[in-house]
């Protein structure tokens, strides 16, 4: 009974669909649907053959930033480190290899700084008041922090005329933190 | 090389073939569109698609029921967008019901509107099912084969649908009324 009385309703929805349907196939008649597919098609070939070579120049565009990046990376990072020594060993160690290189060749360079060195060593409460092996210590710290770009001349005069026997003290324990600090970073 | 000259030109072939279903596949858009220029697009999708992948097709036999399985899922699949040709839309007038009266068109646009919102609110597997039957006009046989199911449960759910669309009309009228 249910069944028949959905049919029946159902046929009203029917007839509203057989219309629409009927409808909608004439606006698809004058749509003039085959040749617009052809046109499509064809578009679509067109593109999908301009979207490979444009694949394609896009990889070649990819492998040629690769090429330059791994230069870079060369470059930059990988070909210095074959001109670094193989081994930097203990710092403390290279800090006293450097001193004694330091030691080595500071007779053989006529620089101004090696005249100012020469005068503290001349400089009388020197003598006086540090011991020989503190003195030489003293003196090869101060060539190799100046050695090392840090302690400009200026300091190095000021240092030098105020020697004296407190503050000798305090700058050596200065000079030796500053020193290990400075290796220590480097 | 000949054997890929003609394997293209088998698929060419299979494919005008499947080009006179058109009007059917138009119709199947239809009943998961809002109109007739939705519809055409869409069916102009379903071609493209099944251009493309013509080659894939395994058995020839089943190009029919792959044709409408294609239309049935891009259906589905759509959603609207703002690609839709406008232009069309603007050459075709509604000169068709034109020659109706005025309120003749105005009832049928409604009904027609709430009919549509109804089909669109039916769950998923008895929406296909109304719309390859009602709309595709397609044998039970071929929507069990389009959908993998039995023609029992095409049968069952066919009327499912069709109780759900009734009852929700009736609603609607009443709440009119």
């Amino acid at each position: 009974m249910k069944n028949n009385n959905i049919e029946e309703n159902f046929n009203t929805i029917k007839k509203l669909i057989e219309k629409e349907k009927n409808e909608a196939l004439r606006i698809f008649g004058m749509s003039n649907f085959n040749s617009r597919l052809h046109n499509r098609i064809t578009k679509e070939f067109e593109n999908k053959s301009f979207s490979i070579f444009k694949l394609m120049k896009s990889f070649s565009s990819a492998v040629l930033l690769l090429f330059l990046f791994t230069a870079i990376i060369l470059a930059v990072f990988i070909i210095p480190s074959f001109f670094k020594p193989k081994s930097e060993g203990n710092p403390m160690e290279k800090f006293f290899e450097q001193a004694l290189f330091f030691q080595e060749s500071r007779t053989e360079k006529p620089s101004k700084l090696k005249n100012d060195v020469l005068e503290i060593k001349s400089e009388e409460n020197i003598k006086e008041n540090m011991s020989n092996s503190y003195k030489d210590l003293y003196i090869s710290l101060i060539e190799l922090f100046s050695n090392f770009g840090t302690f400009n001349e200026r300091d190095y005069s000021k240092e030098k005329n105020s020697i004296n026997d407190g503050y000798k003290k305090e700058f050596l324990h200065n000079l030796i933190f500053r020193i290990l600090k400075r290796v220590k970073e480097g | 090389m000949n054997t890929g000259k003609n394997k293209k030109s088998d698929a060419m072939k299979i494919f005008n073939e499947l080009l006179e279903y058109k009007e059917s596949v138009f119709r199947i858009c239809l009943g998961f569109s809002k109109d007739p220029w939705d519809a055409e697009e869409l069916t102009q999708e379903v071609y493209l698609k099944v251009y493309k992948k013509i080659e894939t097709l395994k058995d020839p036999q089943f190009a029919k029921p792959w044709l409408f399985k294609i239309a049935k899922n891009l259906c589905l699949d759509h959603r609207k967008k703002n690609s839709f040709s406008n232009i069309f839309k603007s050459k075709l007038n509604r000169e068709l019901i034109e020659k109706e009266t005025p309120e003749s068109i105005f009832f049928y646009k409604e009904d027609l509107k709430t009919l549509k919102k109804i089909v669109r609110s039916l769950p998923k597997k008895l929406k296909e099912v109304f719309i390859l039957r009602e709309y595709g006009d397609l044998p039970y046989q071929e929507i069990a084969v389009i959908l993998g199911i039995k023609m029992g449960t095409v049968m069952s759910r066919l009327h499912r649908a069709r109780e759900f669309i009734v009852d929700k009309m009736r609603e609607v009228n009443h709440e009119k009324q």
